[in-house]
């Protein structure tokens, strides 16, 4: 504790100091002073594929806007501007009121293999097994409506493509976990993780892949809705968190920059080096598809053939968890393969450890029964 | 008419170059009182019969520092000069030697074409022109000539002849009425102007001294380019090309007062960031090159930041706290960026900051730095042998003699499996009695810092074995690359190395067995002045050895080509 305390009056002065700063931690470490950080330099939906996509998706892959546009307005007939290219738009916006009226056709994945987490500790009807079986119960029916979409599938999906390059050309997206209070990055049963919007580039290699050993400044200015503590434990190198409400940011941050994400959690093999694993949570249906119609422009959605109508009709058949004033389930659970890589996080003075440790309404509510 | 001009300018850059060997004067009186010499100057140098006059090749930086006194920072241009051959340790003394290929002519006019299109852009003009024409369709030799003596003057780094201003001129005005644009004509002869051998290169050009007979001293502009190449590596300024002309710099209280003046401004900042540059071997980042799968976090920004981190920390020691130059080996203080702070496995923030490495930690001073030790190591792995190499040679003066032409590398490149570290691998050379002759001088300096790998990242272990990092610096031990630092720092060679290079580097000569008793007492008066290095610098160019001029063995036929006239006779002639 005395030793992390040094690293971050270090870093304090640092700050105060304009530019110069100086440490009196050992160097040449990763973990120090029981705190290591990591920077997010992957996240993808979590997506199940077989080789040739045959088993989960047997119909193909989805239509997205230009198929559906040359099915709905065929060139042989003649129609109005309003009828066609206005309507269309606006159906991108409101989808909730075009219904199933155009009888398009949305294929949804097939089976009972997904990847994902336990979200709510049951075993249900609608849950997915493990590719190998070992994990049951798991909550990702967000994959419902993205397996089948080329957008987001491996390894070139255009969602995909543009989330990884953008991560690379941005900083906004930029996504920290802090870990403190660690004793043993293999095995420790209570540290404590926190979660910032860094403000930094990502260090790559010169063929361009991340690699550690960069800093990143925790955004404590416009980054203050981002910081969220919460518990941890480590088992045998795998970290998983206390379930709590968190924003993340979003990939592009052209209308909407952040995404909620309720009981959110992350289940991570952590190294010196970095981490993988995979994160999850329940998203807000109405403010998950307002961010990709905000967020993903029409050509981005037409490259991966991704239709944010019929898209919003799938989550809404597949909402599971908390029901809104219309008794329908409102969110929708969700989960990422992630993958970090160790980076020393660096905070302004005063306001390191900002974040009181919280807990999601469904631990609250848990708690109240 | 513009090809026939810089045609002939060509010609004469060519004739000059050759001549090199030949700019010789005659043999004259002495002019400074020393009698009436402040006591900066060295009063008690030992005799010494003087540097010879040089001809050497101005560098891209200094081409560059001297456009940008004279036009001003945004005139940018990246002309890729090419690099003189490094010599007797520094590559100031190879800018002395070769000749100039049609390549190297090419990449001179495409800066001056640059050059001057930007002098005469519209929005430069306004403030980079002495003068407006009457007429901007046609020449004004009034407003050409205004221009010219004022700009020919500091990149000529002297006034221009009457026939060297009126060649400038007339060619101006010509270009112009047969383009109908003023701006576009005084461009022609700017450029011409640029790749003039007189601006290119430093043609050193002596005078009789009038205090000592049958000795020569440089004259008072080739003084004054000496120093400012060395002080700020660019040419004079304004102030240093009148004192220059007024006879001043062969008055103590003239040249100490130009002196100071220069070592007080920023721009010794570039000057000395040159030196140390030049005697570093920094060069050498140009070729750095490391395996991006053993190294994948050492990169391009990497490299340039690892030499600009060792530049900024002389500069910050020995300039701007004007310190100890034998600490600069133990100091724990640096600057780091976000590249390096990788490899160093530090925090930064994203632009340089100031670092200061804590007590335990295994890093001192500049040798334990990212530069220096990837610099002198292989492309995947550390080399004991290249490090103490380079210690000795650079740090040192002490030349390690190159390894025998049949030598056998095969104990080293295919060792047994059962040595694990470096330290194992080179131990044969210290077994095998062919080798230890040369490597008993550089390994044991060398393997001191084997904590550090082939980017200079630190390492406690190499295949799982404990790294033994420790050495001995001519009888002296040690544990680690802290206590080689101490060593270093207390060794009587560091010191009068420096020493060496510095006078070297300022007067583009290599010192000479002759030079010994001199060098000997410039370090004996650095030490007593504190090893600071802007004293030095004061010593060095007060001394009368800096400004005295060898008398050549034989005498060949001066060369008529470009010399510059003496001050007075340049002055009468503008006039």
């Amino acid at each position: 504790m005395k030793a992390n305390l040094s690293v971050k009056l270090a870093v304090s002065c640092a700050f105060a100091a304009g530019i110069a700063f100086a440490s009196t931690a050992s160097a040449d470490e990763a973990l120090q002073g029981g705190k290591i950080g990591y920077a997010m330099t992957h996240k993808n939906w979590a997506v199940y594929q077989t080789p040739d996509g045959k088993a989960e998706c047997p119909n193909g892959m989805n239509d997205g806007p230009r198929e559906q546009f040359d099915k709905l307005y065929p060139r042989e007939k003649k129609h109005t501007y309003v009828e066609t290219q206005l309507e269309r738009e606006g159906e991108v916006w409101v989808p909730e009121k075009t219904a199933e009226k155009h009888g398009l056709p949305f294929y949804e994945p097939q089976g009972k293999i997904g990847i994902g987490l336990n979200l709510d500790g049951k075993v249900g009807a609608e849950d997915f097994t493990s590719p190998d079986g070992k994990v049951t119960g798991i909550d990702n029916q967000i994959y419902r409506a993205f397996g089948c979409v080329a957008s987001y599938r491996g390894p070139d999906g255009s969602y995909r493509h543009f989330v990884q390059s953008y991560m690379q050309q941005f900083k906004y997206n930029r996504f920290l976990l802090e870990l403190t209070g660690v004793d043993d990055l293999a095995n420790d049963p209570d540290v404590t993780v926190t979660i910032y919007r860094g403000r930094d580039a990502l260090l790559l290699d010169s063929a361009g892949n991340f690699i550690p050993g960069g800093t990143q400044r925790a955004d404590h200015r416009w980054g203050k809705d981002f910081i969220k503590s919460t518990k941890g434990k480590i088992v045998e190198g795998v970290l998983t968190t206390t379930p709590i409400d968190v924003y993340i940011p979003e990939t592009l941050a052209r209308g909407a920059p952040k995404q909620f994400v309720r009981d959110w959690r992350i289940e991570v093999r952590v190294t010196e080096e970095g981490g993988e694993g995979l994160m999850g949570g329940y998203l807000d249906i109405e403010r998950l598809q307002n961010n990709l119609a905000q967020n993903w422009a029409t050509h981005f959605r037409s490259y991966g053939q991704e239709s944010i109508p019929s898209e919003y009709r799938s989550f809404i058949r597949n909402a599971d968890a908390y029901p809104g004033e219309d008794g329908k389930n409102a969110f929708i659970s969700s989960a990422w393969q992630i993958k970090f890589k160790q980076a020393f996080i660096m905070h302004p003075p005063q306001a390191v450890a900002s974040g009181a440790p919280g807990k999601s309404e469904a631990v609250q509510a848990a708690a109240r029964e | 008419m513009r090809e026939t001009f810089t045609s002939v300018l060509r010609g004469t850059a060519l004739a000059c170059v050759f001549a090199l060997a030949s700019c010789s004067g005659p043999a004259a009186d002495s002019v400074a009182d020393s009698k009436a010499a402040p006591a900066a100057v060295a009063s008690a140098t030992p005799e010494m019969q003087g540097t010879p006059k040089r001809l050497r090749a101005l560098t891209q930086e200094q081409y560059l520092n001297t456009l940008t006194y004279v036009f001003g920072p945004d005139i940018q241009v990246n002309p890729n000069f090419p690099p003189a051959q490094r010599t007797e340790g520094l590559l100031a003394l190879g800018s002395g030697r070769g000749g100039v290929s049609s390549a190297q002519l090419e990449l001179y006019q495409k800066a001056a074409v640059t050059v001057a299109q930007m002098v005469v852009d519209e929005d430069r003009r306004t403030f980079l022109l002495t003068c407006t024409p009457k007429d901007p369709k046609t020449a004004d030799a009034a407003c050409a000539s205004q221009f010219f003596a004022h700009v020919g003057r500091l990149v000529h780094r002297r006034p221009l002849t009457k026939i060297e201003l009126s060649e400038y001129v007339e060619e101006a005005g010509n270009a112009a009425n047969s383009l109908k644009d003023f701006y576009r004509g005084l461009a022609v002869s700017i450029e011409a102007m640029l790749i003039s051998p007189d601006v290119l290169f430093v043609v050193e050009t002596s005078e009789p001294d009038p205090r000592n007979k049958d000795q020569q001293r440089l004259d008072g502009y080739s003084l004054a380019t000496r120093l400012a190449l060395y002080l700020w590596n660019a040419a004079p300024d304004d102030e240093l090309l009148r004192a220059a002309e007024k006879g001043e710099l062969h008055t103590p209280k003239g040249r100490v007062k130009q002196i100071d003046r220069m070592l007080a401004s920023p721009r010794l900042e570039k000057g000395m960031r040159a030196f140390f540059d030049d005697m570093f071997a920094f060069d050498s980042f140009a070729a750095l090159s490391k395996d991006a799968m053993m190294y994948p976090v050492f990169t391009g920004v990497t490299a340039t930041d690892a030499r600009e981190e060792t530049l900024r920390v002389a500069i910050d020691h020995l300039i701007t706290k004007n310190r100890d130059y034998r600490d600069l080996y133990t100091t724990r203080e640096t600057f780091i960026s976000p590249r390096l702070a990788a490899v160093y496995k530090l925090p930064a923030p994203p632009t340089w900051s100031r670092y200061t490495f804590p007590e335990n930690s295994p890093r001192a001073g500049i040798v334990t730095h990212i530069s220096f030790l990837a610099v002198h190591a292989h492309s995947v792995r550390s080399s004991p042998t290249m490090r103490g190499k380079a210690l000795r040679e650079l740090l040192l003066c002490q030349p390690v003699p190159p390894p025998p032409a049949n030598v056998d590398f095969s104990a080293l490149e295919n060792p047994k499996a059962t040595l694990k570290t470096t330290r194992d691998r080179v131990d044969f050379h210290l077994e095998n009695p062919v080798c230890a002759g040369c490597h008993k001088i550089t390994d044991p300096m060398g393997l001191s810092l084997e904590n550090f790998d082939g980017i200079g990242a630190y390492r406690e272990t190499e295949k799982g074995q404990k790294i033994d990092a420790s050495g001995t610096l001519d009888g002296k031990a040690f544990t680690d690359a802290v206590g080689l630092g101490k060593a270093l720092r207390d060794h009587p060679a560091l010191p009068s190395c420096l020493v060496k290079r510095a006078f070297a580097y300022g007067t583009g000569s290599p010192t000479t067995n002759t030079d010994r008793p001199l060098l000997a007492h410039f370090t004996t008066k650095f030490g007593e002045e504190g090893y600071k290095l802007p004293a030095l610098l004061r010593t060095i160019t007060m001394s009368e050895a800096f400004s005295r001029v060898a008398e050549p063995k034989t005498s060949p036929t001066p060369a008529k080509t470009a010399n510059a006239p003496s001050a007075p006779a340049v002055a009468a002639n503008t006039k």
